[in-house]
């Protein structure tokens, strides 16, 4: 595994992690691989040699996990199952967690957990918290073979990118939750220029006022359990039945 | 002292966006003033790509006839902010440099000395519309001014987003649309959708024939189709 400290072009790597980090609101933003970059740079950037991370909702229910390699991504997936673990604490109480898996406290804490990191070769384990002021919204775990555990200026580096992360993170969800209320009200004006539009068409083809080449419209739609905007739609592109549309008067749609 | 009030206009505006509150609760003509434009208008992008009016100062003023005219030809700087998503200065419409990029629009007989600023709403790497100050006077806009406007954008753009959809979809029948937000050239379609039946084209070629005709005959657009649907003008299929 690659041990990024010490060797050449390691600010310019540091740098580069953080913008890459930023760069969230981008058109094909992927969330999976956008977590898959952190851990990338986590395990580059720091002394450990896997790294691991989850997002999980308010209710603290998973929304995605990943990894630096296959085994650990299932490690933080088994975190939820097993209800325990350093990078669900971590989540969960918004607080870094810095663990010696050979003390005694942690085999406890948690054992299947504990169990698992140290048959795979791990004698650390650390977890920063993906938060940014009272928002907790996931965790970075960092895997250390390392005896002991985690150098503080590690630790420190590794809140530095989840931090980063986070507020890319925070970031893309803002504008995603602006970007549907936009398409909602988009869709909302396209419907009523059609609307318009197959108003002025059927008033004119058949000699109704607007308003009632509207009313007709609208029990016509109702009548054949269609949606006025498609049947609007219809009329405009030369699909409907004009006269149809307009025999939707009262007394034949009752 | 303006200065001042523009700022508890921007804060109360702030306020009313976070409560939930659409552009009704913003009033055109006082932004306009506050903003020291005599005109004042925000445009959504339609899926198409077509901007559509939504809210703004009042259509006789000075600022629509010019933007009804930007919709028309398809040139001018509201046009471009929406395609370039960047912020479109014309000092003065009627200088060179205007008439090199919109010669169209600069050479049109209602085209007067106006200076236009168009600011892009931006949603990321969207562009949702765009917001756009008309002045009677030439000259440049000051970096204060640009960066009232640039206020006001972001806030409408918050109150934009918080238009319930419903509103803006269907007219209830018997109810007038509320006058603030909502599609302001509906006529307009009305009148596109009257003509592409009478002339047996499609809607959108007829809605060119009714720019072109409001065009070559100096005559703003909702007159045109006012007309229209009264049975009062006969367009032919050609210009």
């Amino acid at each position: 595994m690659m041990s990024g400290t010490g060797s050449a072009g390691r600010e310019e790597r540091l740098a580069a992690a953080f913008i890459e980090l930023a760069d969230t609101l981008v058109d094909n933003f992927d969330i999976l691989d956008f977590l898959h970059t952190l851990t990338e740079h986590a395990v580059d950037l720091l002394r450990v040699e896997a790294a691991g991370v989850i997002l999980l909702d308010a209710r603290g229910r998973l929304v995605d996990a990943t990894a630096s390699d296959e085994t650990t991504r299932l490690l933080e997936l088994a975190q939820i199952q097993w209800e325990e673990g350093p990078c669900r604490d971590c989540a969960r109480g918004g607080r870094p967690v810095d663990a010696d898996l050979k003390d005694a406290d942690v085999r406890q804490r948690w054992p299947r957990f504990t169990q698992w990191a140290l048959a795979r070769g791990f004698t650390g384990v650390a977890g920063v918290p993906l938060r940014l002021r009272a928002e907790v919204i996931g965790a970075l775990n960092l895997f250390h073979i390392a005896s002991g555990v985690l150098s503080p200026g590690d630790l420190r580096l590794g809140q530095a990118l989840a931090d980063a992360a986070t507020i890319g993170l925070l970031q893309h969800r803002a504008v995603h939750d602006r970007t549907v209320l936009h398409s909602q009200i988009r869709s909302a004006q396209d419907s009523r220029i059609v609307l318009e539009r197959a108003k002025g068409l059927l008033a004119e083809h058949t000699g109704l006022s607007l308003d009632e080449a509207f009313t007709r419209m609208r029990r016509h739609a109702r009548l054949h359990r269609m949606l006025l905007t498609d049947l609007a739609t219809a009329v405009v592109d030369g699909s409907a039945s004009l006269e149809e549309i307009a025999r939707s008067s009262p007394t034949s749609a009752s | 002292m303006s200065r001042d009030e523009l700022t508890r206009f921007l804060t109360r505006l702030r306020r009313a966006a976070d409560d939930g509150r659409d552009l009704s609760a913003a009033s055109a003509a006082t932004a306009a003033r506050l903003l020291s434009v005599q005109g004042l208008t925000l445009s959504l992008r339609a899926t198409s790509g077509a901007l559509e009016p939504l809210w703004g100062t009042s259509t006789d003023e000075h600022a629509p006839g010019l933007e009804e005219l930007q919709y028309t030809l398809g040139e001018g700087p509201t046009v471009d902010a929406a395609r370039t998503g960047h912020t479109v200065i014309a000092a003065d419409l009627t200088d060179r440099a205007a008439a090199e990029r919109w010669p169209v629009l600069t050479a049109a007989p209602t085209s007067s000395p106006h200076a236009v600023i168009a600011v892009p709403l931006r949603l990321g790497v969207v562009t949702a519309g765009v917001l756009t100050g008309y002045r009677t006077t030439p000259g440049p806009f000051t970096p204060t001014q640009r960066l009232d406007l640039d206020a006001f954008a972001r806030i409408a753009l918050n109150l934009l987003l918080n238009t319930p959809p419903r509103t803006l979809a269907v007219p209830r029948p018997g109810t007038a649309p509320r006058p603030d937000v909502s599609l302001r050239r509906a006529q307009v379609h009305r009148a596109a959708g009257f003509l592409s039946s009478r002339l047996d084209i499609t809607v959108e070629d007829a809605l060119l024939r009714l720019r072109a005709h409001a065009f070559s005959h100096d005559r703003p657009l909702a007159d045109v189709a006012r007309d229209v649907l009264a049975d009062r003008l006969h367009l032919t299929p050609d210009v």
